[in-house]
């Protein structure tokens, strides 16, 4: 029997204040009737309001379908990502499963405790203590009073904060609120753990504490579903991915598949891994096979090949194909994508100048970025072949190698970068004028 | 074959094929599910009574809930609780210099006052703390699940924490004067009760009602605050002061009949059953009607709120 099995859950909303007009259209006339009958109309309207905020007669155009007929099963002990941009309905899927917000139509069965963490910290309130807080939170989280009381002391030890634990949390860093109230839900101990982008915030060392917490809970049986903007932890963390797009259900199956149709808005058909499929073989391509990209190695200044690499650091990108007839002139490229799929450097061979002249048969370009500046992270790339006027792609293949960049290495080490910060680094000279 | 001049082409934005809710591939082993509970979402509608059950399995929440309003109503003050004794003493005070000429020769003035201001603010500082209560606590509404009852039920408490404190001053107050309860203080715990039943009743309708209408949370402090005069706080029982017809309607004010009665039971003199009766009747109505109305709109707070 699925732990939670979801039929055909709709959720609706109004847009605007009750779906009136835009008031800077109306007559004058209108404008002073309205100031008058439009507060008592208000009044009567929304006392009593219909079923799920639903006024008698909702115009179409007001309506803003958040979830539109979702329908998915999970089983017990699966660990499910959740993906989707923002507005998607992630999140209002996650609120009605919590049973925070009741759905218009359609129906969820759930089979067990749920615990939810859709914010770090709920409840918290900053004139309490940490100790305080840890009850207050962890009964607002659904554990009991003694259950707190037996995990206390791990929860404190967890969160690293035992020094600071009597005094109002108002006066803790935002790191170690964090690390407190994440600690509280990690000692949670439900069947069903809902977790919404809670990874957002931390360092990255408590960020990977967060991480094997989550994986420990996963290893106890428990069933998780979990919404993130960030792939590479879906990826790490979920067999399964379930992907929302405009309030439906679009794709729903392995991680690596959906995760791929997320980034690419393709529909997804296999369950090849970019560490270790060959290029040549990779799934996802377009192109009208004049030539194809065999492979594409991805390698420090030594040439030595690479899965991660630090700021600032020289890229070496060896780039093979394969002509299957001669082409005149054709332009080599790499597109690098972040993790959410947005493109962050498009590299071309004709904008460093290479006049490759006829190819034909096997053919190998090498690209060199002096200084790569893209912000920690992980990125993906996709290599291309077009010819040499633009016009036509040869082979493009999307997606379908990794890198992870990090924050700068040797002399440099001392130099703090944060993702949050930026997207592309490069080197600055600085004076005194 | 798209084609672009710049760059590869973007892939298409096409509508995807629908994917239904096909079976995992694996499943680990979940923990045994026979003993959990199941819990069934979908939309309800109409009215709901409370649901007991589930307040009683939060019961331990509530008690969070009303430790951290109580806690951090006085946090970083230098008197602290004292403010509960503080409050009713000033306003009693203010009252006993400008208006013992209404005072009874009998009851020294100051303590006729003081026994209808305790009861008097117990009432309001309830109907203020918990119609405020869903709204000052946005962030749980819209972020935890949890009997939303609660919210109001633990802002109630406050007044009932101060008014338990403010209740030794009476004691003491009362031994100054050298006044000596009669037998009828046996009343007064029910009076009190019947007064936490009208304030939480009339606070759980009211907080409900601000989420709804939000104008009404500019209206419910000044509204509280001419109640003062509605009710028996600082002047005689009304049939004394004003008409007939007034002793008739005031009780339909919970507060008015169990204040006076309080007072009366305090004092020891005789209860005067009719504004008790109907004041009592729109206490257990309003506590009805708060609920029935929290229950029925409750559901639609997270979205509107």
């Amino acid at each position: 029997m699925p732990t939670i099995q979801v039929e055909n859950l709709s959720k609706l909303y109004l847009l605007g204040e009750h779906g009136r007009g835009t008031p800077e259209r109306r007559p004058v006339w209108a404008a002073v009737t309205g100031a008058v009958t439009g507060p008592a109309r208000r009044l009567f309207g929304r006392l009593a309001p219909g079923r799920n905020g639903r006024p008698a007669a909702p115009k179409p155009d007001n309506h803003l379908w958040a979830l539109k007929d979702v329908s998915f099963a999970i089983e017990p002990g699966e660990m499910v990502g959740f993906i989707g941009r923002n507005g998607s309905g992630k999140s209002t899927l996650l609120k009605i499963l919590t049973g925070i917000v009741e759905p218009t139509e359609g129906r969820a069965t759930i089979r067990g405790r749920v615990g939810s963490l859709l914010e770090v910290g709920t409840g918290f309130h900053p004139e309490l203590t940490g100790r305080e807080n840890v009850f207050l939170n962890g009964s607002i989280l659904g554990m009991g009073r003694k259950e707190i009381a037996r995990k206390f002391d791990e929860i404190v030890a967890f969160s690293e904060v035992e020094a600071f634990i009597d005094t109002p949390v108002k006066r803790y860093s935002s790191g170690m609120y964090v690390r407190l109230a994440f600690a509280v839900a990690a000692h949670l101990d439900p069947h069903i753990l809902i977790i919404d982008e809670v990874l957002a915030v931390g360092d990255g060392a408590f960020q990977r504490k967060c991480l094997e917490a989550m994986e420990r809970i996963a290893g106890t049986g428990c069933t998780v579903l979990f919404v993130s903007h960030a792939m590479e932890s879906v990826r790490h963390l979920c067999r399964r991915a379930i992907y929302l797009r405009s309030g439906r259900l679009v794709g729903d199956g392995p991680t690596a598949e959906v995760i791929h149709s997320y980034l690419t808005g393709s529909t997804a058909v296999t369950d090849q891994d970019p560490d270790t499929t060959p290029v040549g073989e990779w799934w996802d391509r377009q192109g009208n096979g004049q030539a194809r990209v065999v492979g594409l190695d991805i390698a420090d200044a030594a040439g030595r090949p690479v899965r991660r690499l630090p700021i600032g650091s020289t890229l070496r990108l060896t780039l093979h194909a394969e002509f299957s007839r001669p082409v005149v002139d054709p332009c080599f490229g790499v597109l690098i994508h972040n993790d959410e799929g947005q493109t962050i450097l498009d590299l071309r061979s004709f904008h460093g100048g290479l006049a490759s002249g006829r190819v034909e048969g096997r053919v190998s370009v090498e690209a060199t970025v002096d200084r790569l500046g893209l912000y920690p992270g992980h990125y993906r790339f996709s290599p291309w072949i077009c010819t040499g006027d633009m016009t036509e792609v040869l082979d493009w293949v999307v997606l379908c190698r990794n890198l992870e960049m990090l924050g700068f290495a040797g002399p440099d080490a001392d130099r703090q970068i944060d993702p949050s910060d930026g997207v592309y680094w490069a080197p600055s000279a600085w004076r005194v004028c | 074959m798209n084609t672009n001049r710049s760059a590869p082409p973007a892939p298409p934005d096409a509508p995807l094929l629908p994917v239904g809710g096909d079976p995992p591939a694996e499943v680990g082993n979940g923990p045994a599910v026979a003993d959990v509970p199941v819990r069934v979402i979908e939309a309800t509608k109409g009215w709901r009574l409370i649901d007991f059950g589930e307040l009683w399995r939060c019961r331990e929440l509530l008690y969070y809930l009303a430790l951290r309003d109580i806690k951090v109503r006085y946090k970083q003050t230098s008197l602290g609780a004292a403010w509960a004794v503080v409050k009713p003493l000033a306003v009693m005070l203010a009252f006993s210099i400008f208006f013992t000429r209404l005072a009874r020769p009998d009851t020294p003035y100051a303590l006729f006052a003081f026994a209808g201001l305790l009861p008097w603010m117990l009432f309001a500082e309830g109907v203020s703390a918990a119609s405020g209560s869903v709204l000052a606590n946005q962030h749980l509404v819209t972020k935890a699940s949890f009997p939303r009852l609660l919210l109001p039920l633990s802002a109630s408490t406050v007044a009932v924490v101060d008014f338990l404190i403010a209740s030794g001053v009476l004691v003491l107050l009362l031994a100054w004067f050298g006044v000596f309860p009669g037998w009828q203080i046996v009343f007064a715990p029910f009076l009190v009760l019947g007064l936490i039943c009208a304030s939480v009743g009339l606070g759980i309708l009211l907080s409900a009602l601000v989420v709804v209408v939000r104008d009404l949370r500019h209206a419910v402090p000044f509204v509280v605050q001419l109640g003062l005069f509605l009710t028996p706080t600082v002047y005689m029982p009304a049939d004394k002061v004003v008409s007939e017809t007034a002793a008739t309607w005031l009780p339909l004010n919970p507060a008015y009949g169990l204040i006076a009665n309080f007072r009366r039971s305090v004092l020891g003199e005789p209860l005067d059953l009719y504004s008790l009766a109907v004041s009592g009747t729109v206490a257990v109505l309003l506590l009805v009607v708060g609920c029935l109305y929290f229950r029925r709109v409750e559901r639609i707070f997270p979205d509107i709120i």
